[in-house]
């Protein structure tokens, strides 16, 4: 049985793609990238970071396009004000909460210019005030929301 | 729960229960023993040919096991996270197979209006929301208990007819509707109808049935706290909007209450919990938020005088309390001073004692120590 061909658009692109394709999958056919963290390509969808929302005309609540399947005549909007929102906001959640908790010695810079070796011999050493400083030197963590 | 599994043609039938409620397990158990000797249950339900059989799972009473997809993750032997859906349980239920999962409030229905009628059932309740519904009354009500009672009363109705009215001859201030996901509802709106669409449009929902009712000696800041440290530590961590989102209205609602507010806090909190409702994986995530927003809707004056004037307006949250003790009703007998655990009372036996309010952490301790009503709240 040949698999049948849906029709969508994502941010004014038409694409096809075949029945069951992820909205996210779509949208890389069209060339536009939609922002995600948590989908690994050889894993099923989880849909826990939020990242890849999208919205979707018709649709009341916003779509993770990693785990939304298209829909003949979808109309997709990935990048709209709430999605970027969202978006925004999923991310700020995550990096607020990253206390420095991945594996060290680093090997790669840290994307947050976190200084980590120091920040959690400071944690160890006593007083959490400082060591919160010497977190993100620069600012460069997205942390508002702990503000 | 036999006439939608004859329905749909199910053999095998399960009821959810916590493990936390042994009363109603070993009822279950008995009523299902009961029902199978009788030949209502088992290889042909009452001779009909139809097999099927109930069986009861315990869960562990976590509160995300009542979103359904959880709930069915638990079944399987799992911990209990949401599912993506679509799929849905109809299609991709247990086992992956198409389920039908309900309340068993909504299937106790169905047996009523198969016997009655469906136009009796819709006689009752509103144009929105038909027949009946059981709520739990709780909190500061002169009769609390399960109540089942016909959609469209209003909310007056309940708390003051059914329920008798408030306790100890305290005023009336809000009622959280819907569990500790629901809203709270003030008394400008205690006029508002039991009914889908009317409770939506106040900002709480008809949710697990809760209806706590809360006097003025509570503070609607501290409650919002409160509901918020419950569905933070039952968010099951999947996604990050409930996890951490929740986590962080925690935050910043104890930093208030401890008289540690910022101007825009409030803002702040508003804008994280619209992100969180519209991020959410599951109902838990979505619905989080509405205590928060609900008080901050109808009692804004009480989180602005935590955070401008360092006030707790209805004296509950103990950052914020200052004790004084009058001279002219104070005995000097001392019982306030050994029961303070900061030493902040001093002063001579048989002549009035002081608080040193530098010291005073607002515990009440000596309020209560106190055989003369001398200590009373500044
Ligand atoms: S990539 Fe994480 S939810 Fe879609």
């Amino acid at each position: 049985m040949e698999a049948k061909n849906v029709s969508l658009t994502i941010d004014g692109v038409k694409v096809e793609v075949p029945e069951g394709t992820t909205v996210l999958a779509a949208a890389e056919k069209a060339g536009i990238e939609i922002p995600n963290l948590c989908f690994l390509k050889s894993l099923a969808p989880y849909g826990a970071c939020g990242v890849c929302v999208v919205e979707a005309e018709g649709c009341p609540k916003l779509l993770r396009a990693c785990a939304t399947t298209v829909r003949e005549g979808m109309v997709v909007n990935s990048k709209g004000e709430r999605a970027l929102k969202a978006r925004k906001l999923a991310f700020e959640l995550l990096m607020g909460d990253h206390d420095g908790d991945c594996l060290g010695p680093c090997k790669i810079e840290c994307p947050a210019h976190t200084d980590c070796q120091k920040y959690v011999g400071e944690i160890a050493e006593g007083p959490t005030a400082r060591s919160t400083s010497a977190r993100s030197p620069k600012g460069a963590s997205p942390t508002p929301l702990r503000r | 729960m036999l006439i939608a599994a004859y329905a749909i043609g199910a053999r095998d039938a399960f009821v959810y229960v916590r493990a936390e409620y042994p009363l109603a397990i070993v009822r279950l158990e008995k009523a299902l023993a009961d029902a199978r000797k009788a030949g209502i249950l088992g290889q042909s339900v009452l001779g009909s040919g139809f097999a099927c059989d109930i069986r009861i799972k315990a869960g562990a009473g976590a509160f995300v096991c009542g979103e359904e997809t959880a709930l069915i993750e638990s079944l399987e032997g799992s911990r209990g996270m949401p599912r993506l859906k679509p799929p849905f349980p109809a299609e991709k239920g247990y086992l992956n197979k198409p389920s039908n999962i309900n309340n068993v409030e909504t299937f106790a229905n169905v047996a009523w209006i198969i016997l009655n009628g469906g136009a009796k059932f819709a006689a009752m309740g509103t144009e929105n929301s038909k027949g009946t519904k059981v709520f739990a009354l709780t909190g500061k009500i002169r009769r609390g208990g399960l109540v089942e009672i016909p959609m469209g009363l209003t909310l007056r109705e309940v708390i003051f007819g059914i329920g008798g009215g408030i306790r100890d001859g305290k005023r009336f201030k809000a009622v959280q509707m819907g569990g500790p996901s629901g809203g709270c509802i003030p008394e400008s709106l205690l006029d508002t109808r039991i009914d889908y669409k009317e409770l939506g449009a106040t900002g709480a929902i008809m949710g697990s049935g809760g209806m706590v009712v809360m006097d003025e000696t509570t503070c609607m800041v501290n409650m919002a706290k409160f509901f918020l440290d419950f569905t933070a530590r039952e968010s099951c961590g999947k996604c990050v909007h409930c996890r951490i989102g929740t986590r962080r209205l925690h935050e910043i609602l104890t930093r208030i209450t401890e008289g540690r507010g910022k101007e825009g806090d409030v803002e702040l909190l508003e804008e994280l919990c619209r992100g969180i409702k519209d991020g959410a994986l599951c109902g838990l995530g979505q619905t989080a938020p509405n205590p928060v927003l609900t008080t901050i809707r109808y009692f804004r004056d009480e989180y602005d005088a935590h955070i401008c004037e360092r006030r707790c307006p209805a004296g509950e949250c103990a950052a914020l309390r200052k004790f004084w003790i009058d001279p002219a009703k104070c005995k000097g007998c001392g019982a306030c001073a050994r029961k303070c655990p900061v030493k902040a009372i001093s002063g001579e036996p048989r002549s009035p004692y002081a608080i040193d309010s530098a010291k005073c952490i607002g515990c009440g301790s000596c309020e209560g120590a106190c055989k003369f009503g001398a200590v009373s709240r500044v």
